[in-house]
């Protein structure tokens, strides 16, 4: 996968600012909540100091990744309705994961997941399988992120070189270890809290501008995002009001399609960094 | 108000993973409580109520509202996925201007899912809350006595 190429998006001295201020601001909340003496086992619990209001709002930060705010953006922008799956798939995910999950698995007054599936069963062979699960999902899940966020943070710092783009992705990396070396759960619990307020209100208020431009009215919106998408300096020719623009070539691609939607109801219900939220 | 400093009681470092180690291990005694980290409900305990009627009762009821729910919804959205596999022209018509069929229905996916978790926390808060609260009380007192 190439990474991005050297175009500029602002000045990078006031990109740099911004991106240090928010490291600094969040490094500092999550020292100063982890200050209070607790136990070891708070530093995998957060010691059951959270209130179901903001238990929710560190789910809604865990459950939204960066794909939602970027890679969605992205998918729906170049072809549409196709991209719209993954909005709408990960959407109904919760359903399966609040009914068939999360319910079956509160107040059991286990720490994680292991402990959870292990409760009435075979310890090893079930702990074994949760603990490769889990090494394997976060390994996969951990890549796409890492790309996202390095490319994300290389472009607003302006960086071109290949080498400086890997370099910048892996101090992002180190920078995530730290927040969880230093915070434990109650420290990410409010960085996730911090995130999800931040990214539903940036998104909120970044489609309120869109919407602004054409006057609120989105059938407009998207009959000028069609005529862009459709003009071949802009989008790459397709139809985005219409579906299988990206997967309706052949029978295969169809059933892909499916298994796509399959895999985005059933997947997330999965993801240990939301099971373990539960 | 954190559960530390009511355990500790102006002992602060009291920490209750100390106690599964012999009694030469435990950390000094000014330092710690002398009595033991309050028990948890017994496994036996946990059998036993897992057999009452009540128990199995609680779990039908949520039984009964998840899973129809869960398909209802699955439903809804696999009609979506298929639609827009084999029902191209139909999903492209426009229905309010430009924006098509495909994407109303799309579109009105999070609109079942908000209505689906609104139901949910009314059904749990009325149904299935008192209940579990009880069970969890006994189950707490039986500790205590």
């Amino acid at each position: 996968m190439t990474l991005l190429e050297t175009t500029q998006y602002g000045n990078p001295m006031i990109n740099i600012g911004v991106f240090a201020l928010f490291v600094v601001a969040t490094m500092g909340i999550v020292i100063v909540v982890t200050r209070q003496k607790s136990k070891a086992t708070d530093f995998y619990t957060g010691g059951a100091a959270f209130s179901g209001r903001q238990n929710g709002l560190a789910i809604t930060g865990d459950y939204l990744s960066a794909a939602a705010f970027l890679g969605v953006t992205g998918a729906i922008a170049l072809y549409g309705y196709d991209g719209l799956l993954y909005s709408v798939g990960f959407f109904v995910a919760w359903i399966v994961a609040l009914f068939l999950v999360a319910e079956p698995l509160r107040n059991t007054g286990k720490y994680t997941m292991a402990d959870v599936l292990s409760f009435r069963m075979n310890q090893k062979p079930v702990r074994t399988a949760a603990a490769t699960s889990t090494l394997v999902i976060s390994f996969v899940y951990l890549l796409a992120q890492m790309a996202g966020a390095g490319g994300l943070v290389a472009l607003l710092l302006g960086v071109s070189d290949r080498n400086m783009q890997s370099l910048v992705i892996a101090l992002v990396g180190l920078l995530m270890v730290a927040y969880v070396l230093i915070g434990g759960m109650k420290g990410t619990t409010w960085v996730q809290m911090i995130k999800a307020v931040l990214l539903v209100g940036g998104a909120s208020v970044m489609a309120l501008l869109v919407l602004l431009g054409d006057g609120f009215n989105l059938s407009e919106l998207m009959a000028q995002a069609q005529t862009a998408a459709l003009d071949p300096a802009y989008g790459n020719g397709k139809d985005l009001l219409v579906p299988m623009q990206q997967y309706g070539a052949s029978e295969f691609t169809k059933l892909s399609f499916l298994s796509l939607s399959i895999a985005l109801v059933a997947g997330p219900s999965g993801l240990p960094h939301v099971l373990m939220r539960f | 108000m954190s559960p530390d400093r009511d355990e500790s009681q102006g002992k602060p470092w009291a920490d209750e993973t100390e106690f599964h180690l012999p009694e030469d291990h435990w950390p000094l005694p000014e330092l710690v409580h002398t009595e033991k980290p309050h028990e948890a409900p017994t496994t036996d305990s946990f059998v036993a109520v897992s057999k009452t009627a009540e128990y199995l009762n609680l779990r039908s009821t949520f039984r009964n509202f998840a899973f129809p729910m869960t398909v209802a919804g699955l439903v809804s959205y696999f009609t979506f996925v298929l639609l827009s596999i084999y029902a191209v022209d139909f999903m492209a018509t426009p229905l309010v201007g430009s924006l098509s069929v495909g994407m109303t229905i799309g579109l009105l996916q999070f609109a079942v899912v908000y209505a689906w978790t609104f139901i949910y926390v009314k059904f749990a808060t009325k149904k299935l809350d008192p209940v579990s609260g009880a069970l969890k009380a006994q189950l707490e007192k039986g500790v205590q006595a």
